[in-house]
């Protein structure tokens, strides 16, 4: 009989690539946002009202993950922005080889900051690292207030919550205070940003947000 | 989870290594799986069922060690384990700190003839 130990990791294959996309990030001074929520949460309109803020000031790349489509992408082509589309065809995440393809059709050399727009779905992206991304998961108000208890690996992993859809609290049950106090339980690190996009409310603080990330990726980076 | 996928994993790199050691069926493999990971045992073996048919692998037993996470609080010291998603140290409240386990997804070891 023989007994082999190897000790490996069994998502090696997607770890050894996303370090891969962690370097050129971090050669090139880009700092990834990937955006995380369910389906209908918003992240989408999130972008919409999120680029015009910062696309002056900033290279702003995004990449599109859609099961089949390209209606997001085309929504947010329209904002003057460079867009890559990604089609997983039926997978409900994206993973680190897709994001590198991705990266390789995108200006590096003039980008600051690539938002990634994972697949809607708070369980599989979370478990994927795309390779030193910010993970940003976004909650809405018609969601309901279970998400964080029922998807916690999302609000663990990630570095901030944006609560979309606050213009319909005063409809609703949703309690913002409560919820928060839930997702501090999870994370307490996690920073807040409760948005409404048609009422363009605390859309600039959370871009000033991924400035600062920005920034703070930067100074911490050996390359700058 | 993707357990599909990670098993298929699993049963590739296990025929390849099995190849390079000279095993030509293989008897038993080992996973750790930390409880933060999100994946599930359940799903794990059944996915090792349906696809070790016809493979080296095809009369190996499956053993999953599932590790509870432990964490140690960084205001305080303490360490312990907890076993739900409450991040608060059990002693003085804190919600600052650090996984020690839990986060494991290994393929440990495996035997064959």
């Amino acid at each position: 009989m023989v007994k082999v130990v190897l000790a490996q990791k069994i998502l090696q294959a997607n770890e050894e690539v996303a370090l891969k996309n962690q370097m050129l990030l971090k050669e090139k001074g880009v700092v990834m946002v990937n955006l995380i929520s369910s389906p209908g949460a918003g992240k989408t309109t999130l972008l919409e009202k999120t680029l015009p803020l910062l696309k002056d000031k900033f290279g702003v790349g995004v990449i599109e993950g859609d099961i089949y489509t390209t209606q997001d992408a085309e929504r947010i082509a329209q904002k003057g922005v460079e867009v890559v589309q990604i089609n997983t065809e039926g997978a409900c995440h994206l993973d680190a080889a897709m994001i590198r393809e991705a990266l390789d059709q995108l200006p590096m050399d003039h980008l600051d900051i690539v938002f990634v727009e994972n697949v809607g779905n708070l369980v599989c992206p979370a478990e994927f690292d795309l390779g030193g991304d910010l993970k940003i998961v976004v909650s809405s108000v018609s969601e309901g207030m279970d998400k964080p208890a029922k998807y916690p690996l999302a609000f663990q992993k990630s570095c901030a919550n944006v609560i979309t859809k606050v213009d319909l609290v005063p409809y609703t049950d949703f309690d913002l205070g409560a919820f928060i106090e839930t997702v501090f339980k999870i994370n307490p690190t996690l920073k807040i940003f409760p948005v409404s996009a048609v009422k363009d409310e605390g859309i600039e603080e959370w871009s000033q947000f991924i400035g600062r990330m920005l920034w703070k990726r930067r100074r911490e980076s050996d390359a700058f | 989870m993707h357990e599909l996928g990670m098993i298929q994993s699993v049963i590739d790199t296990v025929v390849t290594q099995a190849h390079e050691h000279g095993v030509e069926k293989i008897t038993f493999i080992k996973l750790l799986v930390g409880k933060l990971t999100g994946a599930n045992a359940k799903a794990l073996e059944f996915g090792f069922d349906a696809l070790k048919i016809k493979t080296k692998l095809a009369e190996a037993e499956l053993e999953i060690i599932e590790i509870e996470p432990v964490f140690t609080c960084n205001s305080c010291g303490r360490v312990f384990s907890s076993d739900g998603w409450s991040f608060c140290c059990e002693k003085c409240g804190s919600h600052s700190l650090k996984v020690i386990k839990g986060e494991e997804l290994l393929l440990d070891s495996f035997e064959g003839i």
